[in-house]
């Protein structure tokens, strides 16, 4: 029995990927200390995952699977490069621990 | 020292993140009781969120412009054979003759469903489509108690008029009743004889008359719009498109006979129309429903150009009539030209603005409604492709960028196409492209449509 449509099942899972997103960002902070520049590259990265889930779940659901298949590309990439950028920042590298 | 810091600043965190909480959730509950609270009575608040501005100028007439007559609209142009290579084709139309198995959504299965969308309309208000008048349930004859059907028979025009509060009760209760009935889309906008054939013709009964048959003096015309399948208008131009067109028109032809069986009872003189009486897409958009397009179709920010039009005329002029609205289609239109590029027969104008006259280089010329300005199609060309394939194209309709399904994403997108300037509208238009939207004659997506059990 549907009585959730799948977009509904996909806010859902928003709303829970949303709250455990913030709450690892905010356990983050708490073991490294972030700066307003991590905090910025993570939170882009935090919103632009949400985005890139939303949007190529959207797509699923309405049978377009090229859209989310470049929706994963277009939002998903930034995504994960803004991570990099942050944990770099937050986790210096070997050679900044050797300095 | 620096424990006693780092305990501040986590408790200064701890407090962020109550705050950041309560924050959201206000936002949360504050949208969904906007949500909820989403009424015909508050569709002006609806359309701010959607963008949309009202019109400073819907429409541009130069000193040239008459009412459009039916006679000149490429159906009746061909039906009564002044375009005699096309009515030569069109008389094979519609067949089973038709039927081509080797074709993707040309088959029998496909046929059937074609015709079973267009089974309402033909039995209720048989050539209505192609913009016959008062014909079926969309007569022009308004009955009273004395010409009762049966003895059960109530459905006729009262006497006296019901008496409504005020004007916002009155026109809330028309377009509660045109959405309970079926419409996805309603509208209420004063009678304009600019928008109204001058004169009627009926090829069926070989008839030709005027506006003095017309029972009444109408003051208003109630602009319904009815959304056609999104799953089915990918795979235009085929007999599963043509279905959804179809389906449209049966649904447009009970919606608005209903209503006007409303409005009746309510002792309004009201005469229901699908594409006949007058031109659906100035009254639409002077209703608020959408925006002309290059392909010269409405485009409204729930369905793009993926829906059909009914419309009521009625004497009933207790309302607040709604005005035109704009979203940026017209800006849109300048530079995407998607529509253009699919369509197969190549009538659709290419030029960058519109203009008064067509452009088209047909020496025909008689079915472009001029001296108003749009971008005028090549009707001759357009309906020469119908006949080429055996159906209605609606290939123009799959491709438009704004022709997407009901989903929040789209409507962002329509947002940021509303507020970008005009350069970034090639962006949109190129990764509408990448995205994979847009396709037609693609013979996989009637497998698909036949496939889908999610949509069942």
């Amino acid at each position: 029995m549907n009585i959730f449509s799948g977009i509904e099942i996909l806010f859902f899972w928003l709303g829970v990927l949303t709250t455990l997103s913030v709450g690892v960002l905010f356990y983050l902070n708490r073991a490294y200390r972030f700066d307003w520049k991590s905090w910025s590259l993570s939170g882009m990265g935090v919103f632009l995952l949400i985005f890139c889930v939303a949007w190529s779940a959207s797509s699923v659901l309405e049978g377009e699977p090229q859209a989310a298949a470049l929706g994963l590309v277009f939002f998903g990439c930034p995504a994960v490069v803004f991570f990099l950028l942050a944990r770099r920042l937050v986790i210096p590298g070997k050679n900044a621990e050797n300095d | 020292m620096d424990r006693e810091k780092e305990e501040n600043s986590q408790a200064l965190n701890r407090r962020d993140f109550i705050k950041l909480g309560a924050v959201a959730t206000t936002l949360g509950a504050t949208s969904l009781a906007a949500a909820q609270s989403q009424s015909i009575k508050e569709l002006a608040e609806h359309n701010k969120q959607m963008g949309i501005k009202a019109a400073e100028k819907a429409f541009e007439f130069d000193n040239t412009y008459k009412p459009f007559e039916q006679k000149n609209n490429i159906f009746m142009a061909t039906l009564t054979g002044r375009l005699p290579a096309l009515r030569k084709k069109m008389m094979g139309f519609h067949g089973p003759g038709d039927i081509d198995p080797e074709t993707p959504g040309m088959d029998r299965l496909d046929y059937a469903l074609k015709e079973g969308g267009y089974a309402g309309v033909e039995y209720m208000a048989p050539g209505t489509p192609a913009s016959i008048p008062n014909t079926g349930v969309n007569t022009w004859k308004q009955r009273t108690q004395a010409d009762k059907h049966h003895p059960f028979d109530y459905q006729y025009l009262f006497e006296d008029q019901y008496h409504f509060q005020d004007k916002e009760q009155a026109t809330n209760a028309v377009k509660k009743a045109a959405k309970l009935y079926g419409a996805d889309l309603a509208g209420i906008t004063p009678r304009n004889p600019k928008f109204d054939y001058a004169k009627f013709i009926d090829p069926l009964h070989k008839k030709e008359f005027g506006w003095e048959e017309f029972p009444f003096e109408p003051k208003s015309v109630i602009v319904l719009g009815f959304e056609m399948d999104y799953e089915a208008y990918t795979t235009a131009p085929t007999y599963v498109s043509e279905g959804a067109t179809g389906d449209a028109y049966s649904r447009i032809t009970k919606t608005t006979h209903q209503l006007a069986v409303f409005l009746r009872i309510l002792g309004y003189k009201a005469v229901a129309s699908c594409n006949d009486t007058g031109l659906n897409i100035p009254y639409a958009i002077s209703a608020g429903l959408g925006e002309g397009s290059r392909m010269g179709l409405l485009i409204t920010p729930e369905f793009g150009p993926r829906l059909r039009i009914g419309k009521v005329y009625t004497e009933f002029d207790v309302c607040n009539y709604d005005q035109p609205i704009q979203f940026g289609v017209t800006d849109f239109c300048e530079r995407c030209m998607k529509c253009a590029d699919a369509c197969p027969a190549s009538a659709i104008s290419r030029d960058k603005k519109p203009s008064f006259r067509p452009t088209h280089g047909n020496k025909n010329t008689f079915f472009n409604n001029k001296g108003v300005k749009k971008w005028h199609l090549d009707a001759e060309k357009c309906f020469g492709y119908w006949m080429e394939i055996n159906a209605g194209c609606g290939a123009c309709i799959a491709a438009c960028p704004y022709n997407k399904p009901g989903f929040w994403h789209h409507r962002l997108v329509d947002r940021l196409t509303a507020a970008s300037p005009g350069p970034l509208h090639d962006l949109m238009r190129e990764m509408d492209d990448i995205f994979g939207y847009g396709n037609t004659h693609d013979g996989r997506a009637v497998k698909e449509f036949w496939k889908n059990k999610d949509s069942i």
